[in-house]
């Protein structure tokens, strides 16, 4: 009987062990490659979200872009600045060696090298300190919510690993030297990289000894870059391709009917706004002599109503985008979600009236600065606000440039209306936007606030933002100053843009709004 | 040929200086360019910066000191072989360069090959059987070829080949074989299907510029006197057409053909960013987007190096092709 027993388990465990161990190769693309495989070096999104499958933090997003535990299991604040943060035991890095609170100093210790860029996203912490071997103690400046988002941005690496292959410090372009992490990696994380030809293909085997239970059913991922619109769409298309993940809106249709492949979308975390030159006293590009148009909130009020973000969606973004009523995204942490409706109606007679009203009964020249290859449908978007404002009188001057040189505008506040985005990340929180692109600009703080809008009053709330932990005030405190914020116009809001990637139909991608292919969740037929 | 040795070594002299000069001059218009092209600190940083962190990356990377300043500096460090490394991938931009040289020069020589020995013949035959229809279709098509831009060749040939047809890749060089510097497609089957339409896509326009060029050179030269005497001598026909007449047409040919190889090579740009062919052309395409400005300067000379020695070398064949050359 029991000889039965034991035959009859092994046979079971044969057949369900030999449906399993499938090879399951999984090719994508995108319009870029990533950037390096340097985890620190960089602080660009996508470069960002592809290490993210190799290399892994003390916290993770899920899909529902909620924090989870990933290497620490539990973490408690001890004090005010101070978090405890246990380690996951049974961790091997992929070269087999343990992964330990030693790794995890050392990594805080390699993220402030001088050639670093992701210490940028780490300016809150002050110190990581060990207590045992499972055990970091994570130290604030101030006291501070939002630390485990923030630590989204320091992935583990190996100490062992990076001192004996001289990588001790992050790859550093001012030293003009390149570095073994470069190209070669070894993280904790679901894929381990098996080669890398910059440009042509990268490819990741599945971790087999990975501490998290796979959701995905890949054994192989290959990645290869494909710049051209038309050739990516053209190679999905063929079956070349399991997945992209950058789809021109005007590719949807074709791929959609094909039958054999389907498109998924949703919206981004971006939002895509107008910005106002609100500091100078005479406005740059315009007619308008000796004052700045801007300046007055009935004109702002006027462009507000001028634009309609309906249309926009109808026949610019083929119907695929979100109107916003506020330039923090509904799904960001703290986002108040009372506040995402148009504060004023589409209206071109009521704009004209406020111009009227305002000393501009013939509206006024001004010139209109946009990117043309940076965000969804940009340069089509600006043209289609060209034609709306023109109906008002607001006559618009393009100047419609890549991003390369609309970055040195917005760096030097050389604009008058300009369009701008915000994504939020990587900390997916409302914050980042509110302190990007309206706190009063300065060599600190406004990075993205080209226009030069100020507001004490607004800036009197994120320092009390910043600091305060508990999230039901927190949230109220964010409501209020965007409030301030969309009251006065600082900003004309369109809408979130959206997402869109395409696969083979019957592979599962979910897709989450911060536009991060997460290998660990995809699942193939 | 031992007569020549002297003035073959004062020619190459020659040559070598002007060519340093033109280097020379190349990379500082393209340093004074640089002001134009864009900042890649928001590429490297994010454009969320703040202005401080900003300024210290700016600084880092000496963007903020004065022109003369920065191009003495990049010379002195190019002249002993260090070119820095790529703003984009963090790689020493001497070996990324050097890793995509080979994947440009296959296409392009695959390209010339093709240009060459198919536009040549065509031309011949359109020259010498001026009203055929067979020569006057050829016209026709040779003008689709020279209107349609090249990256819309690619894009239909991808429909085609790829998406309805599926037999031949759409992207990428395929599997290929490396050996020491050198990566080769030629070698296997993948390599070879993918080496198809970018080569055609690539030799659309030079098949049709030769095909044109060698006949009207050819109808030209038929009109000469010496072919009209040799003809009257009743040498046959053939040898007619294929030596003496051919070989003056290919004077105005290889010169053209030296300007167009070199052009290929520097602008295979469309053709390698429509079929992600791992080139120079995508290295600069990428790396003006990006404003990486090490990849661009050195770019540009390696370009500027290419094109002074091509021109030397087409003003070698001179000699060997047509014996009215002189040095002078």
């Amino acid at each position: 009987m029991k000889k039965h027993l034991l035959v009859l388990s092994l046979a079971a465990a044969v057949a369900f062990g030999s449906v399993s161990v499938q090879a399951k190769t999984f090719t994508w693309t995108a319009s870029t490659d990533a950037l390096s495989m340097d985890p620190y070096s960089t602080n660009n999104s996508f470069t960002n979200s592809f290490m993210n499958n190799v290399y892994e933090g003390l916290v993770r997003f899920n899909e529902k872009m909620e924090i989870e535990p990933a290497l620490a299991e539990s973490w408690q604040t001890t004090s005010p600045t101070v978090w405890r943060f246990k380690l996951r035991r049974n961790v091997k890095f992929h070269n087999g060696e343990a992964m330990t609170a030693d790794d995890v100093v050392f990594s805080w210790q390699r993220v402030q090298s001088p050639g670093s860029i992701s210490k940028l996203n780490l300016g809150d912490v002050k110190d990581v300190r060990k207590v045992d071997a499972f055990t970091v103690d994570v130290e604030t400046k101030a006291p501070f919510p939002l630390l485990a988002n923030e630590l989204l941005n320091l992935t583990i690496m190996s100490k062992a690993w990076c001192e004996a292959n001289n990588a001790k410090e992050a790859s550093d372009l001012k030293e003009k030297k390149e570095n073994h992490a470069n190209r070669n990696t070894n993280g904790t994380g679901p894929f381990m990289l098996k080669s890398r030809e910059i440009d042509v293909k990268t490819v990741m085997v599945a971790n087999p000894t990975w501490w998290d239970k796979p959701k995905h059913n890949l054994t192989e991922v290959n990645f290869t870059p494909i710049k051209s619109d038309a050739t990516r769409t053209s190679s999905l298309l063929s079956g070349a391709l399991d997945a992209t993940v950058n789809v021109p809106l005007q590719d949807v249709q074709r791929i959609n009917s094909s039958g054999a492949f389907s498109v998924v979308q949703g919206p981004e975390l971006r939002t895509i706004f107008l910005g106002m030159d609100q500091f100078r006293d005479e406005l740059l590009y315009s007619d308008v002599k000796g004052k700045n148009p801007f300046k007055d909130l009935r004109i702002r009020k006027a462009l507000y109503q001028a634009i309609d973000v309906e249309g926009i969606k109808r026949s610019v973004m083929r119907g695929v985008s979100w109107p916003a009523g506020m330039t923090v995204a509904p799904a960001l942490n703290g986002a108040p979600l009372g506040q995402n409706t148009r504060l004023l109606p589409f209206n071109p007679d009521a704009s004209k009236k406020l111009l009227a009203e305002a000393g501009y009964p013939d509206g006024f020249t001004v010139g209109l600065q946009c990117p043309n290859d940076r965000y969804v449908y940009d340069e089509q978007i600006c043209l289609a606000i060209i034609s709306m404002l023109g109906r008002v009188g607001i006559k618009i001057t393009p100047q419609i440039e890549p991003v390369a040189k609309w970055n040195i505008r917005l760096n030097a506040q050389d604009v008058s209306l300009y369009m701008i985005g915000h994504a939020g990340l990587p900390m997916a929180d409302a914050y980042a936007v509110l302190f990007d692109t309206a706190a009063t600009r300065s060599k600190t703080q406004g990075g993205l606030n080209s226009g030069g809008y100020s507001n004490p009053a607004f800036d009197a709330m994120l320092p009390k933002i910043a600091s305060e932990l508990d999230p039901a005030k927190r949230k109220a405190l964010i409501g209020e100053a965007v409030a301030i914020e969309r009251a006065d116009i600082a900003y004309i809001p369109l809408h979130q843009q959206p997402i869109t990637w395409a696969s083979k139909k019957g592979v599962e991608l979910r897709q989450a709004p911060d536009n991060q292919l997460r290998l660990w969740l995809v699942t193939a037929p | 040929m031992g007569e020549l040795k002297l003035p073959m070594l004062r020619f190459l002299s020659t040559r070598l200086w002007n060519g340093a000069l033109v280097m020379l001059g190349v990379s500082f218009i393209s340093f004074l360019l640089f002001n134009f092209i864009g900042d890649p600190v928001n590429n490297l940083l994010g454009e969320t910066a703040t202005g401080a962190q900003k300024d210290a990356m700016r600084a880092a990377l000496g963007l903020d000191q004065p022109l003369l300043f920065r191009f003495y500096s990049y010379i002195s460090l190019a002249l002993q072989g260090e070119f820095g490394i790529s703003y984009r991938n963090l790689e020493p931009v001497g070996r990324l360069l050097m890793s995509r040289v080979p994947a440009t020069l296959e296409l392009s020589l695959c390209a010339a090959v093709l240009a060459l020995g198919v536009g040549i013949p065509m031309g011949v035959y359109a020259g010498i059987k001026r009203n055929s229809w067979l020569a006057q279709s050829m016209q026709v098509v040779s003008l689709i070829g020279v209107s349609i831009p090249s990256f819309l060749t690619g894009i239909i040939l991808i429909l085609i080949f790829s998406v309805e047809l599926n037999w031949l890749p759409a992207y990428g060089r395929g599997e290929v074989v490396k050996f020491s510097n050198w990566s080769t497609g030629l070698l296997t089957i993948t390599g070879l299907k993918s080496l198809v339409m970018p080569s055609i896509t690539l030799a659309l326009f030079q098949l049709t510029l030769f095909m044109r060029l060698v006949r009207s050179e050819m109808m030209e030269v038929l009109r000469t006197d010496y072919i009209k005497f040799a003809r009257a001598r009743g040498i046959r026909d053939r040898s007619i057409y294929f030596h003496h007449a051919l070989k003056n047409t290919l004077i105005p040919v290889i010169t053209v053909a030296g300007l167009q190889l070199g052009a290929l090579i520097a602008f295979s740009i469309i053709t390698e960013t429509v079929f992600q062919w791992p080139g120079l052309g995508l290295l600069i395409i990428q790396a003006i987007t990006f404003a990486d400005i090490p990849v661009i300067a050195a770019y540009l000379i390696l370009i500027a190096l290419l094109f002074v020695t091509i021109n030397a070398v087409v003003d070698m064949l001179y000699f060997w092709v047509d014996p009215r050359v002189r040095l002078g």
